[in-house]
Order: structure tokens, then C-alpha cells, then sequence
């Protein structure tokens, strides 16, 4: 879509564009906006140009059009500082739109936690250039020299006489800025986050006013009063209301027996759509077509592939074909054991499958005119999602429309996008009408891309000094990444929906091999240990996984740094030396990470001991962790001996992420990960058995409850003069390590397996 | 080709339509065009889904509407807005007590109920008063700060 036209539509239907991605469609107005987005013809929008990314209204409100989401993280309010802060406008006139397509430009997945670190540049550099040019607009207009003017607030005024001032969106109105910035050409996998420069002056940090204050974030007091904020709150005219009937699994299945009239004459039944072995009914009600749904599973047959033995899973893995290899370039010579090394050991660390337990299951709303496809969905890639929408759907990209509203927290690849390929599927099949797929708790559980288990193994040395020579780990695992990164439509026969493995000439299942170490998503190999060890190799391998395998919040980091770390403290017991101080030693010249360590320490009070010398029950364990920022973990835990229990008393945890855009907003983001990794060490297991997922509710897959939580205490280390690397995913990178180092500490014995439960650690104490 | 019934929801007497065994939930959302309430599991696992009925937290998800009929129903927005909310949804916003945010229903409504009943709770009772509402973000501990905020001590909330 040409910026010109694009600029029209917002002249005509500015307030029309924000109503439908931030407050809602209801009634007439609805009809009339859904009309207007119909009728865009997305084209691209050009990331070189500043009009795609904002646009300075009449009355001085700032429309930013960003590609990356909020997906309850906070992002949309970061976002909003560092364009208030760069433009020099007033934070409330700063008005996010976030992914919509054919409005906003393409910035690929919301994902791997740069967002503010990548995803914001292009918005700060279009910021720059619009108040460098608004400057020389407000030179033309006092017809002063621009030494004489300056930038306040939304308004451009005469230094030396303040009172005269003209606002920005005098100075503008509905012009186009036609200012470009330049999009680096960055050859990795985030490429599409659209990393951006410019020549126009930006602001250091010292001159911040709003970047690096805790600006209140701007959806919680709608979300907290109940307003018409959520994807799950869209009510359109004429809404129909939609289930799906599949088998309990996370794999394609073929129906073989499905008694349509049985729910013939149930009262509000639409439409029953079969299309292949995808069945949805649509229905008058959301409860007449659960009821539908539950009654057409009384006669449904799929035939499914059989999955392995739950209680042989790594057994059965440790077998499975390599389909993959990736290896770090390696230190020193890591294939033998030094000269000079007085200790060696070996160890072997496993994490099941685990969930991504989001609590709202997975909603999306599609309608079809007959010519266009609009679709509602909480997705974290809206691009990508329209191009695998038209393979789907077998009509072009450009006769689609995905619009980004905000579902449940997702953390990943949860079912944001599979409810979506339901709802266009049964959208297609009954035009006209809105459609919304709400899926059921069992929906999520059985059929969501699910954390992949892993075995890591580690095999270490050490010196007569106690100091580590040899670091050699190696990980096999499952793909983390069951979706595309890229917009264009790939038609290789496989999709990343389901919709598209059940529906008539069904596709196959599409994954990646990669991301199981490191925040650029493992695809290259930047696997190198934190600590200076003299020789030291990370590797690993990937495996087919029998279950839907694909992103979970820092994807692999979660169970490498689960055995790194725990081989660390295993190793300082070997050293007999305490494990803080075993790691500062390996730490040398490397401020970062001896800062955060440091600090952990000091918000802890931790008093130098060797683990698990002192075994009464109650520990102390640490860990370091990299996720493109740094963060230390010291967990205080308490160990029942009579029934292994393990109770988290308290979290203590530094982070530096460089620079800090909103305090608050980053304690916020680390405490959760935190909480999540602690909740998904302590308890989460998907289980199964030969024909499907069992785990398919709060019961068979329990998460923490407010009894058992820890308290938790993050401290921030700021340094400003560094970019602003990634939080949402840090907090979750060194928890299980904390954890389970902190259970040898309080029991003397040493879990090697998530989660820690109570079986597994009395095993481990025997 | 329901049954009538008469809700009291927030103050109003609502007239609905829906087949006696529907789940309050369904008819709160899309009937009465309600967002307070979510859908979480459908199985009173979650508290996604908790209204107040007659003073108490109930889970709208497995009460069917017919149980509601003529009794008082609040929800989130019957509690505030955000130009004059409810203190214990003003406690939430200062102590920024969100994440995602789709169980701040459930934790807000529980809280009044708990409030109501116990204007003074320990952290004991609280972490009990919520132990059925499951938060997936993990903002236990900004929640624990916002129900003691609310209850007007803005003392420290203790480990378990």
C-alpha cells in the first residue's frame, strides 16, 4: 500500500483506524470500519520512509505504526517513551498501532525479546527525523533560525519567548513528511525486526526526560476495569460463534467416522463444516456450539499416529535419528582432557515436555466478504500469519487482512495462530458472517507447539588449583520454532497450521530445527560460554520430535543453563569452593557479568560456604545467565527430607540489560519470568500416553498456586550508555539452575531432572 | 428457544434468553455484552471467570444462569471505570499489578470478596483467599502487594 493512500485513509478514518486496534468494534461503527478496511489494498509499505512509521495528526496526536506487538509485556508503553521521548511530544499524545497489515509495516515475529532493542530503532530514527524536520517547518513559520527555537512538548516555540509557540500538528497537518531513514541490512534471523539509522540528531541519554522513568503503563487501568480491550472482548454485527472437534493430539489425524446428524435439529446449529478431516460447527451461541462439538466427539474416529511411552521418553529420544547438528567453533583443544586436570566429571541433565499454560485459551475472529478475509488474531507475527493464512486458504495475501488484538499472555507459540487458520477456514466456508473460534482449555493443552524435552550432556575438568579446564556440553533436542519468519507465501506442503493438516489435501507439519541455544535462535552458532575456560566446545543435536515442538520463553537457554549452571556448582563442590566465588574467578575481565554476580550476592547477603556443606534443609543456589542481557539468580529454598518437598522461600536477581527504558516495566517482566521458570522447575510435565496428550487441564498439568509462590527481589543495574537489550525472556534462563543448586545446598543431593519433584528429590537424597 | 430469566447484574435488572444449564459466563459476555469475566478453562480451575453473587466468588463458568436468576451479580466494571475506579482496582493500577492481564479479573473480584469478608487479612489468608486463581505471567507478588494495598496496609508481603 502506497503511502499516499494509506495518509488518506487516516485523514478520512484516522479515529476509525484506532478504534479497531484499541478499543473495539461494536455496533454500526463497526460495520462502517470493517467496510473501510476492507476496502485497502495492502501493497507494501516502504520501511525507508518516516510516513510508514508515524504520522502527526490536526490536533497534534502522534499515530506510531509499529510491526511489533504488546503482548502483555509492556512494549506498547516502552514503545511509546522512546518515540515521545526522541519527537519531543507528549507521552498521552503518542497513539500505538500495532499490527495491523497493510497499516503497519512488516516487522516480522514479535519474538526473542527485541523489541526494544531492534524493533524500536526504526520508530526512534523516524522520531529524529520528524523533529528535525518540524524544527525547520518552525523555522519557516517564526521565520527565525532554528539556534533560536526548540522542540517542547508538542509544540515548537521561541526560545527566548516561549509564549510564541505553534504545535506540531499545525506545522504538519495531514503533509507527508517524505523523510527517509535507512534499514540496515543485517544478515541473521531478525532480520526483519527492520534494525534502522539516521543522520538526524538523537537524544543522549543524559537529555532523557521520559525514556528510563517508570512511566505507568498505559492498558492496565483499562484492563483492570473491565473494558473492551482483549481480542476475546471483539463483538462484531452479525457474529457467529464457532468450536472445532479435533483428537487430543498435537499432530495431523485422518477422520474416519463422524455421525453429522447427531447434532441436527440442536438448537442455534448453523453449520457443520467438514472440510477434509478439520471439522468446526458454527452456531447461534458459544454454548450451543460447545454442546455440538461434544456430541459430534461421541461418534468421532481419527486415526492418529502412536506416540512413545511416556515413561521411556528419554529413552526413546536418546534413539531418535540426528537430524541436525550445530557446534560452537570451540576454545583451546576440548576433545581431550587436559594435562594438569586433577578431577574430571560427567553429567546428564533432562527436561520434559512443558507447556506454554496460557491462561486465556487461544481465540480468533475471521470473516470473509467473499472477496477479503479479515481476521482477528492475538499473533505475535501478523505478516507471516497472512501468508500462511492465504496457502491456507488458497486466496492471495493481499485479500487478507490479519489485525493484531492482544489474547492472553502466549509466551511463545501458543495457539495464537492455529485458532486463527480454524477461524478462516470456517470463515470460508460460511462468507458474511464474523466467525469467532474460541478454542477449550483441552484445545490449548493438546494441540499447542509444546517446549521440546532435552538432554544435555556435560562433561568438565578441573586443575589442582580448583580452577575449570575443560567445559565440554552438549544438548539434544527437540525444534523450538514451528513457525516462519517470512511473509512471502511458501507453498512447500507443509504449514505451521493446523487447520492446514486437517483440511482436504492436507498439508504436512512445518518446524525448524534450531533455537536451542542462544537468543538469535541457535540458527547461527553463538554458543559461547560465559565463563573463560581454556578449552571448551558447545554443541548439539535435534531430534524429530514426536510431539509439536516450538517456541517457549527463551526458548533452549531455559534447560542449557539448567545444566550449565548445575554442572558449575557441581564443579565448585569438586573444587570445594564456593560457588559465587568459583564464579567470579572464572569471570575475569568480563564487568558484566562479575557486576551482576556481584550484586545477586549483595541483595542476597550471601555468606561464602561450599554447597551442601551445611545440610540442615534449607539452601542457597546461584546462577548466571545470558539472554542478549545479563541476569544472576540466587534462590533461598527449603527441602523436606521427609517428603522431598521443595519450598521456595525467596528469588533474589540482578539484571542489566544496558540501558533501562522503564524501570518498573523491566522488574515487572523479570519477576514473571522468574515466577514462570520456578513454577515450570518445580511442577510442569506434559504427560501422554500411545494415542494422544493427557495433560489437558490445570489438573493434569498444575502450575504454581499463590500458596507456594516465592518472594521475589530484583535489583537493576542501568547503564545507559549501552543499547537496551531484551528482558522479557531473561528472567526465565536461570532459574531451574538456581533452584536445583539450591536443593544440593539444603540436601546434599543433586537432581538432574525437571521438574524437581518430591519423588525425584528423596530419590536423589537416597 | 431458551427460557427467560431475570438477572440482577451491577445494579440492573437484565432480561436474558438462554437454555437453563448455560453457563452464566456465555450470557454475561455475549448477552449482556459483559468483559469483566473471562473464559479460562470452563472446568473452576482458573478464576478466570469469578463474579460476585450475593457476596460471595463464584466461577460463572460452571453456574449455570438459572442458579443466577434473581440474584445480585457483580462484575469487574460493576466495581469501576477508569475515571472512578473501585480502590481495590486503584490499588492494581499503582502497584502496576498486571501483566498480560487476563487473570486480574479473576484477582480483583476474589479480593473483593475476601475484603469484604476479612477487611484486615494476613498474607496467609490472602495467598489462600487466591489459591484458585491462577496467574501464568507470574505477577503473584505485585497481586499480594495490591490486595494488602487495598486493605490499607502497605506492609511487606511475607514469603509462604
Amino acid at each position: 500500500m502506497n503511502t499516499v493512500s494509506r495518509r488518506q485513509f487516516l485523514k478520512g478514518t484516522g479515529a476509525l483506524v484506532v478504534a479497531v486496534v484499541v478499543e473495539g468494534l461494536k455496533g454500526p461503527a463497526a460495520a462502517a470500519s470493517l467496510a473501510k478496511l476492507s476496502s485497502l489494498a495492502p501493497r507494501g509499505i516502504d520501511p525507508e520512509s518516516v510516513d510508514s512509521w508515524l504520522a502527526v495528526r490536526p490536533d497534534n496526536i502522534v499515530s506510531v505504526f509499529s510491526g511489533k506487538v504488546d503482548l502483555g509485556t509492556g512494549v506498547r508503553t516502552a514503545l511509546a517513551q522512546i518515540v515521545a521521548e526522541e519527537l519531543d511530544a507528549p507521552f498521552e499524545s503518542i497513539d500505538m498501532v500495532m499490527g495491523v497489515t497493510g497499516v503497519t509495516p512488516d516487522q516480522g515475529l514479535t519474538d526473542a525479546s527485541v523489541s526494544v532493542q531492534y524493533g524500536a530503532q526504526p520508530l526512534r530514527a523516524s522520531a529524529a527525523e520528524a523533529r528535525r524536520a518540524l524544527l525547520r517547518f518552525g523555522s519557516q513559520h517564526f521565520g527565525l533560525p532554528i539556534s533560536q527555537l526548540e522542540s517542547v512538548d508538542g509544540y515548537v516555540r521561541v526560545k527566548a519567548d516561549p509564549e510564541k509557540r505553534v504545535s506540531y500538528g499545525q506545522l504538519i497537518g495531514d503533509k507527508r513528511l517524505d523523510l527517509s531513514i535507512k534499514i540496515l541490512k543485517t544478515p541473521d534471523f531478525l532480520s526483519f525486526t527492520r534494525r534502522a539509522k539516521t543522520d538526524a540528531p538523537l537524544k543522549k541519554p543524559a537529555e532523557y526526560k521520559i525514556v528510563g522513568t517508570s512511566v505507568p503503563r498505559v492498558d492496565i487501568p483499562a484492563k483492570v476495569t473491565g473494558q473492551q480491550y482483549y481480542l476475546h472482548d471483539v463483538r462484531l454485527p452479525g457474529m457467529l460463534h464457532a468450536r472445532v472437534l479435533r483428537p487430543r493430539v498435537d499432530a495431523p489425524a485422518k477422520l474416519t467416522a463422524l455421525d453429522e446428524s447427531a447434532v441436527r435439529g440442536m438448537p442455534g446449529i448453523v453449520k457443520v463444516v467438514r472440510n477434509g478431516s478439520f471439522v468446526g460447527v458454527i452456531a447461534e451461541r458459544e454454548f450451543q456450539a460447545i454442546r455440538a462439538v461434544e456430541k459430534l466427539r461421541e461418534s468421532a474416529k481419527w486415526q492418529v499416529d502412536t506416540l512413545p511411552a511416556y515413561d521411556h521418553l528419554y529413552d526413546h529420544l536418546e534413539q531418535l535419528p540426528v537430524e541436525k547438528t550445530v557446534s560452537s567453533e570451540g576454545v583451546g583443544n576440548p576433545s581431550v582432557v587436559p594435562e594438569g586436570a586433577v578431577k574430571t566429571l560427567e553429567a546428564e541433565y533432562r527436561n520434559p515436555y512443558q507447556s506454554h499454560g496460557s491462561i486465556g485459551p487461544s481465540c480468533a475472529l475471521a470473516q470473509y466478504s467473499g472477496d477479503e478475509l479479515t481476521v482477528w488474531a492475538a499473533t505475535q507475527s501478523p505478516y507471516p500469519l497472512r501468508a500462511a493464512l492465504a496457502v491456507l486458504v488458497g486466496i492471495p495475501p493481499e485479500k487478507i487482512r490479519v489485525v493484531y488484538r492482544e489474547g492472553a499472555g502466549c509466551y511463545g507459540q501458543n495457539g495464537q495462530d492455529d485458532v486463527a487458520g480454524d477461524a478462516a477456514l470456517l470463515a470460508m466456508a460460511h462468507p458474511g458472517h464474523p466467525i469467532r473460534v474460541q478454542w477449550m482449555r483441552e484445545d490449548e493443552f493438546a494441540a499447542e507447539a509444546k517446549y521440546p524435552a532435552m538432554i544435555m550432556n556435560t562433561k568438565g575438568a578441573l586443575d589442582d588449583k580448583g580452577n575449570v579446564v575443560l567445559f565440554d556440553f552438549k544438548f539434544r533436542s527437540g525444534p523450538h520454532l514451528a513457525r516462519r519468519a517470512t511473509s512471502e507465501p511458501q507453498h512447500d506442503g507443509r504449514s505451521s497450521l493446523i487447520a492446514g493438516w486437517y483440511r482436504s489435501r492436507p498439508l504436512s507439519p512445518f518446524w525448524v530445527y534450531g533455537a536451542a541455544f542462544s537468543r538469535t535462535h541457535g540458527l547461527s552458532t553463538d554458543l559461547n560460554p560465559l565463563y573463560t575456560i581454556p578449552n571448551s566446545i558447545f554443541k548439539g543435536v535435534f531430534y524429530k520430535s514426536p510431539l509439536r515442538a516450538g517456541e517457549l520463553r527463551a526458548v533452549g537457554d531455559f534447560s542449557d543453563f539448567f545444566a550449565i549452571e548445575s554442572f558449575m556448582d557441581e564443579l565448585s563442590v569438586a573444587a570445594a569452593r564456593d560457588p559465587v566465588d568459583f564464579r567470579l574467578e572464572h569471570l575475569k575481565g568480563h564487568t558484566r557479568r562479575l557486576d551482576v554476580v556481584r550484586e545477586a550476592a549483595r541483595l542476597a547477603k550471601w555468606t561464602p560456604h561450599v554447597s551442601g556443606e551445611n545440610p540442615n534443609g534449607h539452601g542457597r543456589g546461584v546462577a548466571l545467565a545470558y539472554h542478549g542481557s545479563y541476569i544472576c539468580v540466587i534462590v533461598d529454598a527449603d527441602v523436606d527430607r521427609d517428603s522431598g518437598e521443595v519450598h521456595l522461600k525467596k528469588i533474589y536477581a540482578a539484571v542489566d540489560v544496558g540501558l533501562v527504558v522503564n524501570p518498573d516495566g523491566l522488574k515487572n517482566q523479570i519477576e514473571g519470568g522468574i515466577m514462570q521458570a520456578a513454577s515450570r522447575s518445580l511442577k510442569e510435565q506434559v504427560m501422554f500416553d500411545s494415542n494422544g496428550i493427557t495433560s489437558l487441564d490445570w489438573s493434569t498439568y498444575p502450575i504454581f498456586r499463590f500458596p507456594e509462590v516465592p518472594q521475589i527481589e530484583v535489583a537493576i543495574i542501568n547503564r545507559p550508555d549501552l543499547e537496551p537489550a531484551g528482558a522479557g525472556e531473561l528472567g526465565s534462563c536461570p532459574v531451574a539452575g538456581a533452584i536445583g543448586n539450591a536443593i544440593y545446598d539444603a540436601v546434599r543431593a543433586r537432581v538432574r531432572e525437571l521438574p524437581f519433584t518430591p519423588e525425584r528429590v528423596k530419590a536423589a537424597m537416597a | 428457544m431458551g427460557r427467560h430469566f431475570t438477572l440482577n447484574v451491577n445494579g440492573q435488572r437484565r432480561a436474558v434468553e438462554a437454555e437453563p444449564e448455560e453457563p452464566l459466563l456465555y450470557v454475561l459476555r455475549d448477552d449482556l455484552e459483559l468483559n469483566g469475566p473471562k473464559f479460562g478453562c470452563g472446568l473452576a480451575q482458573c478464576g478466570a471467570c469469578t463474579v460476585i453473587m450475593d457476596g460471595k466468588a463464584i466461577r460463572s463458568c460452571v453456574t449455570p444462569v438459572a442458579a443466577a436468576a434473581g440474584h445480585d451479580v457483580t462484575t469487574l466494571e460493576g466495581l469501576g471505570s477508569p475515571e472512578a475506579p473501585h480502590p481495590i482496582q486503584q490499588a492494581f493500577i499503582d502497584e502496576q499489578a498486571a501483566q498480560c492481564g487476563y487473570c486480574i479479573n479473576g484477582m480483583i473480584m476474589s479480593t473483593k470478596a475476601l475484603l469484604d469478608r476479612n477487611p484486615n487479612p494476613s498474607d496467609r489468608e490472602i495467598r489462600e483467599a487466591l489459591a484458585g486463581n491462577l496467574c501464568r505471567c507470574g505477577t503473584h507478588i505485585r497481586i499480594l502487594r495490591a490486595v494488602k494495598r487495598a486493605a490499607g496496609n502497605k506492609g511487606e508481603v511475607a514469603s509462604a
